[in-house]
């Protein structure tokens, strides 16, 4: 059913190229001619690793100081009430206003890319986790202090593992998000990634490259996806599904 | 077997000493107090399967959360005889719900609340043994009964070598066969370790049948109101004619004594 679905795409996107006969819609065929070219003989794995590793970066900062940041509010009402504010108003900051601000303050550097990418995900992480620690089982919890099991056990043996749902879907939501942001990111102040490379071929009107450059990202996160994700999410859940 | 579960002999009496003025609840939508226990003395002998039976919400879970030093906040001193704390020992801890964690295996769920030494990690699979779980030593939870679940929380509170086990209605909600057979499972596993139990339970036929010893608690602000000594010997028979009258004895002589009053 799923290779039906991605043949019929392929067909209806094959069939429209060959009716509207234009630059602005390449044929499949015309793409993937250029997508093996660019990669075996062009740029396109140097700026796909460049901006590979840039998501990879936000990413991880992302998750660490939004789960850090969704403990401590979703455990301490004071931080809570402190934070909330900050939060709210980040979260509701258009991402484009926080690149510029970055770019503005930290000038037109890698610090400056990758902190906007990140402060654009850590609301959304944060609000997950605060929820995901309001929810934990304090019985649970209760089980650890009794037993004497020491702090560092008791957060990561007792209070984590109640977490992993929240965190995965803070991950999944969060890595498709960031990559779309990187991509903002390059065009506005960086000479490199994919996201330059596409503002490139837009001004030269080269539509075919925009589509075997977005090809190759695509490619990439399913790849992440069904690689990475998917296998540490089963194992995490592997006592669910039984 | 044997021999690994019964080493470490405790070289001097602890006994338990509690000693409660009074313990008050916050009570959050009047700002007042409730008093739960009030001038509440007992001496719990090291060694003693002592039960605590009270009419509900009496205040049994209560005294088991300081015992336990998970509630710290009191007027008065819970200490063994030497002056230490309760909490400065092992203790092992029955809840009413088995509290297993769903994502840990049987196996895990006991190991992780010692320090998971080769010698710790052996006697916990001895005590799963034990418990008749060797086939379930690395399922989940989720894939045992409720009867299986709370015998691997048996495991559980006796893996520490606990200097007093606490117990809280851990057999309620189960049917009476399988409630039957822990609690002959927990009273072997107390005759190789010996160590001193406090069981809360409404049950009197379940407290007769397991203690030394009962202490019948008055309703809230509640205090000892009778302290009853059984002196059948062990092991008992769960059909012995000798548990039953002593029952019916006890209820002829205070009628009420089930419901805080003596």
């Amino acid at each position: 059913m799923r290779i039906f679905s991605f043949i019929l795409l392929l067909l209806v996107w094959q069939v429209s190229s060959f009716i509207i006969k234009s630059d602005v819609l390449p044929s499949p065929k015309t793409v993937l001619t250029i997508f093996f070219d660019e990669m075996i003989n062009g740029e396109m794995l140097y700026h796909l690793s460049i901006t590979l590793w840039r998501v990879i970066l936000a990413f991880t900062i992302a998750m660490l100081v939004g789960t850090g940041l969704g403990i401590a509010m979703g455990s301490r009402k004071n931080v809570n009430i402190m934070l909330d504010g900050w939060h709210i108003l980040l979260l509701n900051t258009p991402a484009l206003v926080i690149i510029i601000l970055c770019y503005v303050w930290f000038g037109l550097n890698e610090i400056a890319a990758i902190t906007a990418v990140a402060l654009n995900k850590i609301p959304n992480v944060l609000v997950t986790i605060r929820e995901g620690t309001r929810a934990i089982d304090r019985k649970i919890l209760q089980v650890a202090d009794v037993f004497k099991v020491n702090y560092k056990k008791k957060f990561i043996s007792f209070f984590l593992p109640q977490l992993y749902p929240f965190i995965m879907a803070a991950a999944r939501g969060g890595i498709s998000l960031i990559w779309k942001i990187v991509l903002v990111v390059e065009l506005l102040g960086r000479s490199d990634g994919i996201g330059f490379k596409l503002n490139e071929f837009f001004n030269l009107f080269d539509i075919a490259s925009i589509f075997a450059y977005t090809l190759s990202f695509v490619a990439v996160m399913v790849f992440v996806e069904y690689a990475i994700i998917g296998p540490i999410e089963r194992r995490l859940n592997k006592w669910r599904t039984i | 077997m044997e021999n690994n579960l019964k080493d470490k002999p405790l070289n001097m009496p602890h006994d338990l000493l509690v000693n409660i003025h009074e313990k008050n609840y916050e009570n959050k939508n009047q700002s007042s107090y409730n008093s739960a226990l009030k001038n509440m003395k007992f001496e719990v002998p090291q060694g003693q399967f002592c039960c605590l039976v009270g009419p509900s919400g009496c205040g049994k879970t209560t005294l088991l959360n300081l015992v336990s030093g998970l509630d710290e906040n009191l007027k008065g001193t819970i200490r063994y005889q030497d002056g230490s704390l309760p909490k400065e020992w092992p203790i092992g801890y029955m809840f009413q719900e088995p509290r297993l964690m769903p994502w840990l295996t049987v196996k895990q769920n006991v190991t992780i609340v010692t320090q998971q030494t080769p010698e710790e990690i052996k006697l916990s699979e001895n005590f799963i043994n034990e418990m008749g779980l060797n086939k379930y030593m690395n399922s989940f939870p989720s894939e045992l009964s409720g009867g299986m679940q709370r015998r691997v929380a048996i495991a559980r509170a006796f893996v520490n070598k606990p200097k007093i086990l606490l117990l809280d209605e851990p057999f309620i909600s189960l049917d009476e066969t399988v409630g039957n057979l822990l609690r002959q499972m927990l009273l072997k596993l107390w005759a190789l370790q010996k160590t001193t139990v406090i069981f809360v339970t409404h049950d009197l036929r379940e407290a007769i049948y397991m203690s030394d010893r009962i202490l019948f608690l008055s309703k809230g602000p509640s205090k000892v109101i009778h302290d009853f000594n059984i002196n059948i010997s062990r092991p008992r028979d769960l059909d012995d004619k000798k548990l039953d009258s002593l029952r019916i004895k006890l209820i002829n002589n205070h009628p009420d004594i089930l419901s805080g009053k003596i």
